[in-house]
């Protein structure tokens, strides 16, 4: 087992590394580069030479590259000239937001998602199963701005029950003091990946539920309810663990939109608001720091994967 | 069927084929379509689905040919108008373009963009993945690391920050949308080339003298079509949903352009001016194409894999 995580993690790191450089080669490809992106169409040839010497940019591509890249490993992560702070700073303020969101949604949507699923696996083909079939397809080929869209015209516009918009503080303190204000995002965030999470298991729990083991606990005496909780659901988790992992590139593009939807100051408003400014440090920061958390996620992922299934082995991969 | 079947017209000479290799070929490919059909028949939420995709298509693009109207420049003086209107069936948006034209038209470019991005995706992601798995060792290597180089990045960051560098056009979204879905295709295709590439028929093609080309070209890629356009069916709906993610952030085509996500985000600008028709049309016209496609899509993937038995709950 350690062996299998040190190679996994030897391999994360070597993707990680990789993308590093696809990142690396973003930044170089900017037209009339970084110069120009920073100062503007009018900055005049010596101002840009000026400003290329100060970043290094006048230097050879790899020593370009080692400076970046030993100073995204201490956390520097540039400067961003429209917020006039330090990327970093301005990415601590907002991840945790994100995360607070992102966080809350995969919560409620594996509370929702497992039970549904495996109601569905169980009902397969009955009317129940059907219907939140039915369901799940509509919301998956729904846009999510239109439900957060809609969620805020029924709950905030003609109900009045919850805020059509997110709590706006910069401190995390004062979002957590206001949680209703979370509930039309999170609720929003988290339909899509109900949908997906209970498909997920849903499949899981009809294969699983055909499996030997499960007609051998049948068989021994053990209750409907006993083999379900015991033998049916736990062996089904697996499937969506991974695509657990696997689905928080998803979540965070798709809080672009949601924080867009309801005003939320977190990465996505941040990467969006960078992106109408051409703020390019702030911007590649985070499109690194969300590949290597995608990275990271698939790590896990597969661990846990390995640690749910003992007979699952990669000793051959 | 009947072809395979038919006497062979050929001399029989002990190792000779039963039928000319022509013929044999047009039964493959008869056998494959016929295949094709009786998946969709057996399921009928496909052919649902089908039809869905194809009425829209005709209302897109044949449509303007019957129904006419002027989507170039607006006319404030009907602006906003409820459907049922004069002249306007369904209404008509904030600057006065009628608004069942513009769904012909803006749903032109939400089909062309989606299924070309889904047609470039999953071609290029195929050809990468076949040959990747066909020559294996330190080229495998190479192209799968790209592959995993490039997968964990944020795709819709990637598109956010593309579009605000270059200027938009309809080939460049295609692109922009292709270039993050290729990479499942690829995947995908590279593992079932890696178990195809050994097969004896591909190794009866070497020996013959077929090269690389002719086992990937013949072999490896018609062999992975069933898994190509599963794939590609759900990107077509991926993209469609992209693409209107992309314009609610303000990401679109520029004017005169139209597509259904442009018209449904600026739709939703009204919302509280209570111009439902502005949301509910384009609204529904995405919904619908997105779920004709999940449905196509779905349906193809339970043809081609084997499907579960009963429970033994």
């Amino acid at each position: 087992m350690t062996g299998f995580v040190m190679r996994r993690l030897g391999q994360a790191l070597f993707v990680a590394w990789l993308v590093s450089l696809v990142v690396f080669v973003l930044t170089r490809s900017l037209p009339g580069g970084a110069a120009k992106a920073t100062l503007g169409k009018e900055a005049t040839a010596a101002q840009i030479a000026e400003f290329n010497h100060q970043q290094g940019f006048d230097r050879s591509i790899p020593e370009q590259y080692w400076i970046w890249i030993s100073r995204v490993v201490q956390g520097d992560f540039g400067y961003s000239y429209r917020l006039n702070m330090p990327v970093s700073s301005a990415i601590a303020n907002a991840l945790p937001k994100t995360m607070l969101l992102v966080g809350l949604a995969t919560a409620v949507s594996l509370l929702v998602a497992i039970p549904l699923g495996s109601v569905q696996a169980i009902r397969r083909g009955k009317p129940f199963d059907r219907l939140i079939g039915a369901c799940s397809f509509l919301v998956y080929a729904t846009p999510t701005f239109l439900i957060g869209l809609m969620l805020i015209l029924v709950m905030a516009v003609e109900f009045q029950v919850f805020p059509s918009s997110a709590p706006t503080s910069d401190s995390l303190v004062t979002i957590l003091g206001s949680p209703q204000g979370m509930v039309l995002p999170v609720l929003t965030l988290a339909l899509g990946n109900i949908a997906l999470y209970a498909r997920y298991m849903r499949s899981s729990m009809s294969e699983t539920l055909t499996s030997d083991f499960v007609r051998t606990a049948r068989a021994k005496g053990l209750s409907r309810a006993q083999v379900l909780a015991r033998h049916a659901v736990p062996n089904s988790l697996r499937s969506v663990v991974t695509i657990v992992g696997f689905s928080i590139p998803g979540l965070l593009a798709g809080s672009v939109v949601v924080e867009q939807v309801f005003n939320y100051p977190g990465m996505g408003m941040l990467f969006w608001t960078a992106a109408q400014y051409n703020d390019y440090p702030t911007q590649l920061a985070i499109v690194l720091l969300v590949s290597v958390a995608t990275v990271l996620g698939s790590l896990v992922a597969d661990i846990a994967y390995r640690l749910l299934d003992p007979r699952v082995s990669y000793e051959r991969v | 069927m009947n072809e395979s079947k038919a006497p062979s017209p050929v001399v029989p000479t002990p190792l000779a084929t039963p039928l000319p290799a022509r013929a044999a070929e047009r039964g493959r490919w008869t056998r494959r379509i016929r295949g094709i059909g009786r998946v969709l028949v057996a399921y009928k939420l496909a052919v649902a689905g089908v039809i869905i995709v194809v009425a829209l298509a005709a209302f897109c693009f044949v449509g303007p040919m019957v129904y006419h109207t002027e989507q170039v420049h607006g006319d404030l003086a009907a602006a906003n108008l409820p459907p049922g209107s004069p002249g306007h069936p369904l209404g008509t948006d904030d600057v006065g373009f009628d608004l069942l034209g513009r769904l012909m038209l803006g749903g032109r470019t939400s089909l062309i963009v989606g299924i070309c991005a889904a047609i470039f995706a999953t071609l290029f992601g195929a050809v990468w993945g076949a040959v990747a798995g066909y020559i294996g060792g330190v080229g495998d290597m190479l192209m799968m690391r790209v592959v995993d180089a490039l997968s964990p990045m944020p795709s819709l960051f990637i598109l956010i920050f593309i579009s605000h560098i270059l200027p938009l056009n309809l080939l460049l979204l295609i692109l922009l949308v292709s270039f993050v879905a290729w990479l499942g295709p690829a995947r995908l295709v590279r593992g079932e080339s890696l178990s195809l590439k050994v097969r004896d028929f591909v190794q009866a093609g070497h020996t013959m003298g077929g090269g690389a080309t002719h086992a990937i070209v013949r072999h490896l890629l018609p062999n992975t079509a069933g898994t190509m356009l599963v794939n590609a069916s759900f990107q077509v709906a991926d993209a469609i949903l992209y693409v209107a993610a992309l314009s609610y952030l303000g990401i679109s085509l520029p004017p005169p352009n139209a597509d259904w996500g442009t018209m449904l985000s600026n739709g939703t600008q009204f919302t509280h001016a209570g111009y439902w028709w502005m949301i509910v049309f384009p609204g529904a016209a995405i919904v619908l194409v997105v779920m004709a496609f999940n449905l196509i899509g779905e349906a193809l993937s339970d043809a081609f894999t084997t499907r579960t038995r009963g429970s033994n709950v």
